[in-house]
């Protein structure tokens, strides 16, 4: 949600029950005491505030006036890759919001002037300046693209728009999946354009940061541009702008578009019979759920009732209220992408689906405490080894790249990549 | 000197040489992470706010050499200090600022299957989620408190408690404790059982020292006597495979109950026919788990959230269906299997048992269900019935649109019973707290005698409005040992972020002690701290003085926080104020 205080979350806050659930996955998906975690954060720094729930009890505190910010009050709201783990084991049994929680601490602090943390200033000036997260001229966005014959959204009708996102068009060791992913679209038959130098950062990190405003100005930008295409669908291939897209813009504005995540697009491709895979991959393969993609990937909905109280202290809601407890999350179209590709052997590990472990990139972890996400990546990367696969398939450039640092650190001989890049060699396809 | 919130400031040099034991990043007397030490759940009931008091430290020892070098330190400053495994409860906290507070999050390994004599040798980090994941794949199995697979086998093992649904198979916490190792409240390490002498943990009596008893009694020290940094526990067989694969995605699991095991709830027509079967089928041995829970947290279990329970329950029906027992079958084969579902079927005949829910449909069941449901209409009438039956359809045909075959309850109780995964929705998502009260362990018919009283008596809190609504029976509790004695309490829901509750919880509790005092119905599972021991000590041989001479000698300097273990002359206080007829603040 936007714009709520600490105070419209005092009866959750109130009424977590300091459980610790929220420390592991659902409790019967533990498969081994090994990866029995599945909070980056509380990982990593072991004190309760460090929790899910530790940072409801911490939201509590600030509210109620029993503490005050402080570097170290901060360190427990910032390292937090906001994976919203947490929010899914404990909605497995609870009614409550903790994910809400701790993006309204976030911006609590942006509002209090208390944040953005110094390491995440340059990446929201880099947003307001440029309109990039990467702090790259606007004119480079389109460069990733400059050998692609691809139609321009902005110039002529398309059905389909690829949103490439920051990550994808800028950085020059991930932009051959944004190639890819075009050329692959276009192989099928979609009808796909994309905006070049003209499109804008979807705003995500503002919005994990907790710069509402910023978030807020950068979505009805997009909205309004994206609305003026008159597009079918948007497609993105980055889960992160993906997720944003998907479910927060319905809360700044309402959409003439669909949102799609390529993964969902190649699935009904592939079941279409418009990808037809030649070449075999060979590889034993495991697959990592972005968690933009997966439990994070369920449109919010504004609820603006009241609660209710039945049978004395049962508490309802007014008018019923639709938790996201992760259910409706992408998990199922990456999986049969993969499925589909000839010689793949897919092997999951032990955290998957709405109870993956994150990358540690997410929620500004990564510019802030790169040590904190580095040291998360390494346990992905672990996990990913214990299955015995040789590539970790992703679908996010965040994901991607944490993970590569992590295996590259570990010094293990994995290999990350993208599904996009497997489903070109699939076709036979040079990659990027 | 003291902080704003009026926390006493551990001295610098203190602090300095606490993070010197524990490492820098391993201790804080950050404010804002103090509290979420202070923040507890039950807190309200007990001092009437959220938060208990803020420690003045919190240090996370990663070995036991660390907890002893604490253990001294606060010895020689004389500084209070209490450890907690997962942290969770008010009684891992004190009503005081200040505490030295020992999170044991770090020290959280398995130490050693020993699949041949098996038992599991645990640090405080274990929980019973994860020592049950690595046991199944060696063909074992631990005990669970009810409380959850969320809690600290070791916690649960030495010092808090011990009841779980498996108890008839899988025994009470205690029993189950096969030799510890103790930092004493000294600082001493002691290990305890035949780990001291041959280097095995199989017995926690002799040749070493066996201080079983002593460091727990009934209702173990909860923090008051030291800190135990590891511990065996008994395995029970797991006639089970490997690991219980689930299908689809949270808050909706489903799973294939695997062969030769089942699941089922019975219905009686009254108390009388569920003591019988209880007691027939623990003499059995048949039952890998039995235990009774009332309908309203059954409900909860199987809906997804508190409106959809609220749907179902409303009507009126289910609150009438309240002498029910849930048993959890698993044998080895076929042919065991085929004899403990016979067993367990002549006995339901006996005692005029319906299978309202059941993991093997047969006509048996159909017919059962039926007979059931008729015999709960026929308690709950018409109006009732009427009001309930659409809701229920509704509901029903849900579960057939979401591909639910009609075992699919059976499923999740089958899950909710060996992973125990599901107490929170069936207490907290209700109103956000609970209590807990009765609870004796005694024999199986005084169980059922708690359950008749706590229900009379809840219903008269929840008139007052204090309580959630939940039909009044919420008794839970099972049968341990092959039902040699049981357990039934009645739990309590209540909001506790709501002033009604806050006020008035502690009324329930101070009638149920009362009533078990007045009609000899056993010791309470609340006979903890101070308050509590004078309500019961003067009817059960003055048992206080030796509790406290234990902690006495163990403990002179009285800093191993004894808030909800006894201090003598606390204690006595309140004894005396009681024999003057005086009423006395049951808080702590
Ligand atoms: C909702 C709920 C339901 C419950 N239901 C049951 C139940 O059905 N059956 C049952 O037996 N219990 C029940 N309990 C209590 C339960 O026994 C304990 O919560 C649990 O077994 C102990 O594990 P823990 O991880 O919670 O321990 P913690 O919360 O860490 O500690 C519990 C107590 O033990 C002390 N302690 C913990 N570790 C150590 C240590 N290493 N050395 C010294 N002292 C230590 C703490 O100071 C504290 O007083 C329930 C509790 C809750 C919150
Ligand atoms: S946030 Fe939820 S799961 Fe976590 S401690 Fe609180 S109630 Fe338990
Ligand atoms: S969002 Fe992720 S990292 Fe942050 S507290 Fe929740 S589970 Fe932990």
């Amino acid at each position: 949600m936007l714009g709520r205080a600490l105070a419209d979350y005092e009866k959750d806050m109130t009424r977590c029950a300091r459980c610790s659930l929220c420390k592991w996955p659902p409790l019967a998906q533990v498969k081994s005491i090994r990866f029995s975690q599945v909070c980056p954060a509380i990982s990593r720094y072991n004190f309760h505030a460090y929790s899910g729930g530790g940072k409801m009890i911490v939201g509590l505190s600030k509210l109620k006036g029993r503490v005050d910010y402080s570097e170290e009050m901060l360190n427990v709201i910032y390292r937090c890759s906001v994976c919203g783990a947490c929010d899914i084991s404990c909605k497995y049994s609870r009614d409550l919001e903790p994910l809400e929680v701790l993006h309204t601490l976030r911006a609590t602090c942006v509002r209090d002037g208390v944040a953005p943390l110094p390491a995440h200033r340059p990446i929201l000036d880099s947003m307001r300046n440029y309109d990039n997260v990467w702090m790259q001229p606007r004119k480079k966005r389109g460069s990733w693209a400059r050998k692609l014959e691809v139609k321009d959204a902005a110039e002529q009708p398309v059905d389909t728009l690829y949103f490439v996102g920051c990550t994808y068009a800028l950085r020059p060791e991930l932009s051959g999946v944004a190639r890819t992913t075009v050329r692959v679209l276009q192989d099928a038959g979609v009808d796909v354009g994309i905006l070049g130098e003209e499109e804008l950062c979807c705003g995500s990190p503002a919005y994990t940061i907790g710069d509402e405003e910023l978030f807020v100005e950068n979505a009805r930008r997009n909205i309004e541009m994206l609305n003026s295409l008159g597009v079918r669908r948007v497609v993105a291939s980055c889960a992160g702008c993906y997720g944003v897209l998907k479910t927060k813009y319905p809360l700044v504005a309402p959409a003439n578009f669909q949102v799609l995540n390529v993964t969902e697009l190649l699935a009904e491709l592939i079941e279409q019979g418009r990808l037809v895979f030649t070449n075999p991959i060979g590889r034993s393969v495991t697959y990592h759920d972005p968690c933009h993609l997966g439990r994070q990937s369920e449109t919010r909905k504004e609820w603006n009732g009241t609660e209710r109280k039945v049978l004395n202290h049962l508490v309802i809601q007014d008018p019923p209220k639709e938790f996201n407890r992760g259910t409706y999350g992408v998990y199922e179209a990456p999986r049969r992408v993969l499925a589909a590709l000839p010689g793949v052997e897919l092997t999951e590990m032990e955290r998957i689906r709405e109870y993956s472990f994150c990358c540690g990139s997410g929620g500004g972890a990564k510019s802030a405490f790169p040590e904190f996400a580095l040291a998360t990546a390494r346990e992905r990367v672990e996990e990913a080894e214990n299955t015995g696969a040789e590539l970790v398939a992703t679908a996010c450039p965040w994901c991607e790249s944490n993970i590569s640092e992590g295996i590259a650190d570990a010094g293990s001989r994995l290999e990350c990549a993208s599904l996009i890049e497997l489903v070109a060699k699939g076709l036979g396809g040079d990659v990027s | 000197m003291t902080t704003t919130t009026g926390t006493p400031i551990l001295r610098d040099e203190v602090y300095a040489e606490l993070a010197g034991i524990v490492g820098e990043e391993n201790a804080t007397r950050e404010p804002a992470i103090l509290d979420t030490y202070a923040f507890q759940y039950i807190a309200e009931i007990v001092v009437g706010d959220s938060y208990m008091g803020r420690p003045g430290v919190v240090v996370l020892p990663g070995s036991a050499e660390e907890v002893q070098a604490i253990v001294r330190l606060c010895n020689r400053e004389g500084l209070k200090y209490k450890a907690v495994s997962t942290g969770w409860g008010a009684y891992g906290a004190a009503p005081e600022d200040g505490l030295v507070q020992l999170d044991l999050r770090r020290m959280n390994r398995i130490v050693e299957i020993d699949t041949r004599n098996m038992y599991a040798v645990v640090e405080p980090y274990v929980v019973g989620t994860t020592l049950q994941a690595e046991a199944m794949k060696v063909g074992l199995n631990t005990h669970i408190v009810g409380a959850g697979a969320n809690t600290s086998v070791l916690a649960s093992a030495t010092s808090v408690m011990g009841q779980g649904t498996t108890g008839v198979s899988t025994g009470f916490s205690n029993r189950n404790l096969l030799g510890f190792e103790w930092v004493m409240p000294d600082g001493e390490l002691l290990r305890v059982g035949s780990f001291e002498d041959s280097g095995e943990w199989f017995t926690g009596d002799g040749p070493g020292p066996s201080l079983r008893g002593l460091i727990r009694g009934f209702a173990g020290a909860f923090g008051g006597l030291g800190v135990f940094t590891k511990c065996a526990v008994k395995l029970y067989p797991w006639y089970g495979p490997a690991r219980l694969e689930l299908r689809g995605v949270s808050p909706d699991y489903d799973l294939d109950i695997p062969e030769n095991h089942a699941a089922y709830i019975i219905d009686f027509p009254g108390w009388e026919e569920m003591k019988d079967f209880g007691n027939m089928v623990g003499e059995a041995e048949i039952a890998f788990s039995m235990c009774h829970n009332a309908p309203a947290p059954a409900i909860a279990s199987m809906t997804d959230s508190n409106l959809s329970f609220y749907e179902l329950w409303k009507g009126g029906l289910f609150a009438n269906m309240k002498h029910t027992l849930e048993v959890v079958i698993t044998a080895r084969d076929a042919e065991e299997f085929a004899y403990q579902e016979g067993v367990l079927r002549d006995i339901e005949k006996r005692c005029r048992g319906r299978e309202i829910v059941s993991s093997h449909y047969d006509l048996h069941y159909f017919a059962d269900l039926v007979l059931g449901l008729a015999r709960g209409m026929r308690k709950a009438g018409l109006r009732t019935t009427a009001r309930s039956a659409l809701p229920i359809l509704r509901f029903v045909l849900e579960a057939l649109r979401k591909g639910r075959t009609p075992d699919a309850f059976a499923k999740t109780l089958y899950l909710a019973l060996v992973k125990q995964n599901l107490q929170a929705r069936g207490i907290f998502r209700f109103g956000g707290s609970f209590w807990t009260s009765m609870g004796a362990l005694t024999s199986w018919d005084c169980c059922i005698e708690n359950a008749k009283e706590g229900e009379r008596i809840k219903r008269s809190w929840i008139e007052k409005g204090v309580l959630m609504d939940d039909g009044a029976e919420n008794a839970w509790g099972g049968l341990y040992e092959s039902g040699c004695y049981g357990h039934l309490e009645e739990l309590a829901v209540y909001d506790q972020s709501d002033p009604v509750c806050k006020e008035g919880g502690i009324g329930f509790v101070v009638d149920t002690v009362k009533a078990t005092i007045e009609k000899h119905l056993a010791f309470s599972l609340n006979a903890v701290g101070d308050p509590m021991h004078a309500a019961y000590s003067p009817h059960v041989f003055y048992y206080h003085r030796h509790l406290a001479g234990i902690k006495e000698e163990f403990d002179p300097g009285a800093l191993s926080d004894a808030t909800f273990y006894i201090d003598r002359e606390g204690t006595e206080e309140f004894i005396r104020a009681l024999e003057a007829g005086e009423e006395i603040d049951m808080r702590l």
